[in-house]
């Protein structure tokens, strides 16, 4: 099992410092999952112009191509004027229509305030459920008071994002199952 | 109306066999494969498993149903002309000269048959 950590912002600390506590689990409690995590900040992407994600060169090939092998993806994005970052809707954009198709995706969400605590629900959901993605129901939202001195700060917080990979990881293995199960039915 | 005047034709994958399961069974690596090579992402199974359905665009089964199907769009959108694409993903050679065969021997005058009639 493939499972990608993707850090969606090009600026700001916090999402990466959640990110790499989700890559820090998943290395624990599951060693034989192949984990990469993906900060977007280390990555010259382009502008997505309407090619094939893999008539692209470089990072952005590289990128692209990294998330439409995964098995699962954890979405970890900041709060950028009451949506998602530019940089993770153009990640968005570079891929098919139904690149997650088959896919777990799972979302963490960094603010610096409680109010945008729907975004997610409202900006990000959409955009995977028109992806196909199956989505993990339950994200992790960190407020900026929850963080201190680039830690998190919270156990509340570090407990639900080890669910989160839990629940992360149980769903890709549940839909495996189910999927393999339907497709024996076919014969081909 | 649109219907008088199509000169479009319909087109997509075909593959004939013995039977909708044998059909299925043959072409389905080809398609995934070749998928997989042009656009990064293989072909699901359960779309495929469609694909001998009446209004799915590809055209796999029996020779009858592939006739049965061509006929179903000739009625809809009075095409033409028809063409296939029997080669993808790698068919081998024998495959694709059978299936040539097919056309020529089977369907072909199954379909003349029918649009002569309509004259």
């Amino acid at each position: 099992m493939k499972i990608v950590g993707l850090s969606g912002a090009i600026v700001g600390k916090k999402t990466r410092i959640a990110m790499d506590r989700i890559v820090k689990t998943l290395s624990e409690k599951y060693p034989e999952i192949d984990t990469t995590l993906i900060d977007l900040a280390d990555y010259d992407v382009r502008f997505s112009d309407g090619r094939n994600y893999l008539d692209y060169e470089g990072d952005t090939r590289y990128v692209a191509k990294k998330v439409m092998e995964a098995d699962a993806i954890i979405i970890g994005t900041p709060v950028f004027q009451a949506s998602i970052p530019a940089s993770l809707k153009n990640l968005f954009d570079l891929l098919p229509v139904n690149a997650f198709r088959n896919k777990v995706v799972g979302m963490i969400v960094t603010a610096g305030t409680p109010k945008h605590y729907l975004m997610a629900e409202q900006q990000l959901k959409p955009i995977l459920a028109y992806m196909k993605a199956e989505i993990v129901q339950t994200y992790v939202f960190i407020e900026e008071k929850d963080f201190y001195q680039n830690k998190i700060h919270n156990d509340d917080i570090i407990d639900r994002i080890d669910r989160l990979v839990e629940d992360a990881v149980l769903l890709t293995k549940t839909y495996a199952k189910v999927h393999e199960e339907k497709e024996k039915e076919y014969g081909f | 109306m649109i219907r008088h005047s199509s000169r479009s034709p319909t087109a997509g994958f075909f593959y004939a066999a013995e039977d909708t399961r044998q059909a299925l069974c043959e072409l389905y690596p080809r398609i995934n494969e070749g998928m997989k090579r042009t656009n990064g992402q293989g072909f699901p199974k359960k779309l495929f498993a469609q694909g001998a359905d009446p209004h799915n665009i590809m055209n796999v089964g029996s020779p009858q149903q592939i006739i049965e199907k061509i006929l179903y769009q000739h009625e809809v959108f009075y095409n033409q002309r028809y063409i296939v694409q029997i080669d993808f993903g790698g068919m081998p050679f024998d495959k694709v000269m059978k299936n040539s065969d097919v056309i020529r021997s089977e369907i072909l005058p199954a379909i003349r048959k029918y649009t002569a009639k309509k004259k």
